[in-house]
């Protein structure tokens, strides 16, 4: 600690901070734009300019380390001097045009001319104009307002992980832009809106939107990935405008990502604004009491003969009450794993409640940590940040997985193995361990062989060294594995892995609310807590050959999201009554009986269990659209209706009690440890006619929310299937071209992108609505005959093609 | 006053006294303007009926700044703005109204692009309950009809501001 005199005052502050840090710290207002705290110091504003005692000119505080004895003054005559200078200096280019400008109101520019700058203007020669750029459809820019403080460059480099902006000439003539007229793709992108601290970079979807003065807050979850990032909705007369983050360290410090940040789009578009009854083969408007009335003479008419698929982006409130009604009518079958290939998941592993098995602070401490079959870059952005932090720290990052995803830190190794080998490349890195354990390799790895499951032996053996020599290390289960067709054994072996090398296991979950969905008892064999009920079947079985009589979804799209969509469309079919609680119209919803309006996330009340376990709850940031209505009271009414006991609940905080308890039942608390999983059928291995798909989802069409999101699908694009050079020159395909791909359920015409990163003899297609006529997400595809002979023709997106 | 106070009883002073200021006021210049065929002179800064203003080129002058609906005291206006397909930011919704409206000319001075004015118009009514909620039209249309009188009343105001 070093004493320092702030303006006369002595304070302790610790050594070899920098002048700014302290003043925050003491609550000590000096001015900045290039300064962030989570990004490098610049110190090219000047507007930090503070007077230290013996020194000639000002200092910049971001840039001067705080030593024994200084003074400083942060309000002096000459320090408010130096400021209005650089003020002046700064709205010579700067337009002034406020009154059009989205920054005006929250603009540090506006806020420091009034508070620092002169009042009047002694500039009377042309100003600077500079052409603006086009970064997509999220970001939207002004550059002649740009001040040139570097901070989403600087952001670009730091946190996001690819240098998109950068800044060319210099003075004057200085320039930011993206080189060569790209666009930006980053999925942090958003955050150099909040960065920017003029309007340089401001939303596109929010442009000229409303004011933020207007604008009330609401504190809020993200639905979206287990990191569950807090963020507050702003909005006008009910009307949701925009998200931003809210600062928490303990999450997601000052960033969200952009699925987060722009989602709350589709709060506006295809909503399912009253509750609808199929007539026939038409859709039908009603009263939520005609709608009742049929969903419940349908459910009373399939009596137990039902079952349920919840969306685990639904609050602990709504899946706890949906397995409440559902075992509650008698029926056993309820899943919220829609997309699980692997139907012995369940008799193996038992228990795969998806915690990370550390805070995601501990992520940032890691000394070397395995991603198995996953890409926290896009499934869970924030995550992957703090892994990115560790990297910068000198952590060995290791990947492995089907394909080599574009990613945005150093891997120490990133491995992918062979074609349907996920299993046995696992078995060859825990036998790896074990070797280099020496403490003997335990009798279930002897038949490992890294060869055979496409991997080099060196590598492995050199990705086993640093698990093991690492003083906190992590093995870390990422989203495409807990749904592989031998995601079971996978699990196990992960687990066995981790042990073996001493290092903390944990699982990478795929949405905002896996967690909650597996505590609350929304899985087959596992009551709310993990209480013994009547074992009933996972989605892979009820939506697919075997389905029941009625069939109740909440919130979700098993049409799209299904392990096999052209299963589920049978499934469908052959379902007397089918009840959707959607508040979206999607491809379920259409094949529905009954579609019951409810709730999206912005307004809708409830909690959320985040994979570090941390209970997170949230009120309603707008009143639901038309006729729409919180899924919980909609449950609540048919539990209460249908006479399931135990059912008359007034607020959302009494079944949040249930809930809660459930949570703390299964050992949910922040930080906790997944359990340890059983042991593990053998996993069939994969195979197929053509080449094998890896469905690992796209970030921005990933969830129904997001697909209904319009400017993140802009940005989405179209899906594509990405496949190996090798396998595109074998069959005559060219990057762009539309090709056939006809999998086990059906064809579907796809743009094809060719990656080096995709090994031979796989096709990455992600699961989505345009890939769901393939069928089976872990099945093979073969490229049809008629697109063998490369046509080249333009990729239309056409629907019935599809 | 003269003489004892029979003498003023006698002779009706106090009735001839008062006959003479009505006498005098008969043949003094008139005062009183026979409104509605005449008006009074109004101040080129007079706070009547809103209009919105074009520029000369037909273009709107609005820029959505919502400058006006954050000043207003009585919460009269409201906004709704949008990017318009040229990529100017406008407004979708200009609605002002005028029961609400304090006449205090606050919008007029917070306008940065002097699109919303108000005009010496003091004479408007309505007949049914909203009819004085007017809308971005018919404030457009005001200040279409009325933009010489504005422009004429601005240029008087100017050495002053």
């Amino acid at each position: 600690m070093a004493q320092i005199f702030i303006n006369g005052e002595a304070h302790e502050v610790p050594e070899g901070q920098m002048l700014i840090e302290a003043t925050d710290a003491l609550g000590i207002d000096v001015p900045r734009f290039c300064y962030h705290r989570g990004l490098s110091v610049a110190a090219n504003c000047r507007m930090c300019l503070v007077e230290v005692a013996n020194r000639k000119t000002p200092a910049p505080a971001c840039a001067t380390p705080v030593s024994e004895g200084m003074e400083v003054q942060t309000h002096s005559e000459g320090a408010l001097e130096a400021r209005r200078a650089i003020m002046e200096f700064l709205l010579i280019n700067h337009p002034l045009d406020c009154p059009i400008c989205d920054q005006g109101g929250e603009c540090d520019l506006q806020d420091f001319a009034l508070a620092h700058g002169s009042g009047h203007s002694r500039y009377r020669e042309p100003k600077r104009a500079v052409a603006d750029e086009d970064l997509g459809p999220l970001i939207e820019t002004e550059m002649t307002r740009c001040i040139h403080c570097t901070r989403c460059v600087r952001f670009g480099e730091e946190v996001g992980g690819y240098a998109e902006l950068g800044a060319t000439f210099r003075g004057e003539e200085m320039e930011i832009g993206t080189y060569v007229g790209r666009t930006v793709e980053s999925e942090l992108s958003g955050n150099m809106i909040d960065l920017c601290p003029v309007g340089a970079l401001t939303s596109k979807p929010y442009r000229y939107k409303a004011r933020v003065w207007e604008m009330r807050h609401h504190p809020t979850i993200c639905p979206h990935c287990p990191v569950g990032c807090n963020m507050k909705v702003e909005e006008v007369d009910d009307e949701v405008k925009r998200v931003l983050p809210v600062t928490n360290d303990a999450i997601n410090e000052d960033w969200i990502c952009d699925k987060g940040r722009y989602s709350y789009e589709a709060v506006h578009h295809d909503r399912v604004a009253e509750p609808h009854i199929k007539v026939g083969d038409r859709w039908r408007a009603v009263s939520w009491e005609t709608a009742f009335n049929a969903a419940l003479k349908g459910l009373r008419s399939v009596g137990s003969d039902l079952a349920a698929a919840v969306a685990p982006t639904a609050t602990v409130e709504e899946q706890w009450l949906t397995q409440h009604l559902v075992r509650g009518l008698g029926a056993t079958d309820i899943d919220h794993r829609l997309g699980l290939a692997d139907p012995d998941l369940d008799a193996g592993v038992a228990n795969a409640t998806p915690l990370l098995g550390q805070r995601l602070v501990d992520l940032e401490a890691l000394d070397g940590a395995l991603v198995i079959g996953g890409n926290p870059r896009k499934d869970q952005p924030l995550a992957n940040h703090r892994l990115r932090k560790a990297v910068a720290r000198g952590a060995r990052v290791s990947a492995l997985g089907p394909v080599r995803y574009p990613r945005n830190l150093d891997h120490f190794r990133d491995l992918v193995h062979g074609p349907g080998q996920a299993a046995p490349a696992v078995a060859a890195v825990a036998k790896a361990v074990a070797e280099a354990g020496g403490a003997g390799v335990p009798a279930n790895l002897q038949g490992a062989d890294a060869e055979e499951a496409g991997l080099d032996p060196r590598e492995v053996q050199e990705l086993a060294d640093s698990l093991i020599h690492g003083r906190q290390t992590s093995v870390l289960v990422g989203t495409l594995a807990q749904e592989d067709p031998q995601a079971g054994e996978l699990i196990r072996l992960a687990h066995q892995a981790a042990r073996l090398a001493g290092a903390a296991f944990g699982y990478l979950a795929a949405y905002g609310n896996s967690v909650g969905a597996w505590a609350t008892g929304c899985v087959p064999h596992r009551g709310p807590g993990g209480d013994p009920v009547r074992e009933g079947r996972p989605a892979a079985a009820f939506l697919a050959s075997d389905p029941r009589r009625g069939i109740l979804t909440l919130g979700c799209d098993p049409l799209v999201e299904a392990a096999d969509p052209v299963a589920a469309q049978a499934a469908f079919e052959a379902a007397e009554l089918h009840v959707a609680i959607t508040s979206h119209w999607s491809a379920t919803a259409r094949a529905a009986d009954v579609v019951l309006p409810m709730a999206a996330y912005p307004e809708n009340e409830g909690a959320y269990a985040s994979g570090e376990g941390r209970l997170q709850a949230f009120g309603p940031a707008a009143s639901p659209v038309g006729e729409a209505r919180p899924a919980w009271k909609i449950l609540r009414v048919l539990a209460h209706t249908l006479g399931v006991p135990e059912s008359e609940f007034v607020e959302v905080g009494e079944i949040r009690e249930r809930a809660e308890a459930a949570l703390t039942r299964a050992g949910i608390a922040l930080g906790a440890s997944p359990p340890e999983p059983g042991p593990a059928l053998e996993a069939e291995p994969r195979s197929g006619p053509g080449l094998l798909r890896v469905p690992a989802r796209h970030i921005y069409h990933d969830d129904l929310f997001v697909r209904r999101a319009p400017a993140l699908q802009e940005q989405f694009g179209r899906l594509t299937a990405t496949i190996s050079p090798e396998d595109a020159a074998e069959r005559g395909v060219d990057e762009g071209d539309a090709v056939r791909f006809e999998g086990p359920g059906g064809s579907a015409r796809l743009p094809v992108h060719l990656d080096g990163g995709v090994p031979p003899g796989v096709a990455w297609i992600p699961a989505g609505e345009d890939a769901a006529s393939l069928g089976p997400a872990f099945g093979w595809v073969r490229l049809s005959d008629r697109a063998a002979g490369r046509t080249g023709e333009a990729v239309t997106a056409d629907p019935s093609e599809a | 006053m003269a003489g004892p106070r029979l003498l003023q009883t006698w002779f009706l002073t106090e009735l001839w006294r008062g006959l003479m200021l009505t006498g005098r006021n008969l043949f003094k210049r008139k005062v009183t303007v026979q409104y509605p065929d005449e008006y009074t002179p109004a101040s080129p800064r007079f706070r009547g009926l809103h209009a919105l203003r074009r520029y000369p080129n037909g273009e709107e002058r609005c820029i959505a700044c919502k400058l006006c609906e954050a000043v207003c005291p009585a919460l009269a206006i409201e906004i709704d703005s949008e990017e318009r397909d040229d990529g100017t930011r406008r407004t979708t919704r200009y609605d002002i109204d005028l029961t609400k409206c304090i006449y205090c000319g606050l919008c007029e001075e917070s306008c940065p692009v002097d699109a919303i004015v108000e005009t010496h118009i003091f004479e408007f009514h309505g007949e049914e309950r909203g009819d004085l909620v007017y809308g971005k039209e018919t404030l457009l249309a005001i200040g279409d009809r009325y933009e010489s009188e504005i422009a004429e009343a601005r240029r008087k105001d100017a050495p002053y501001r």
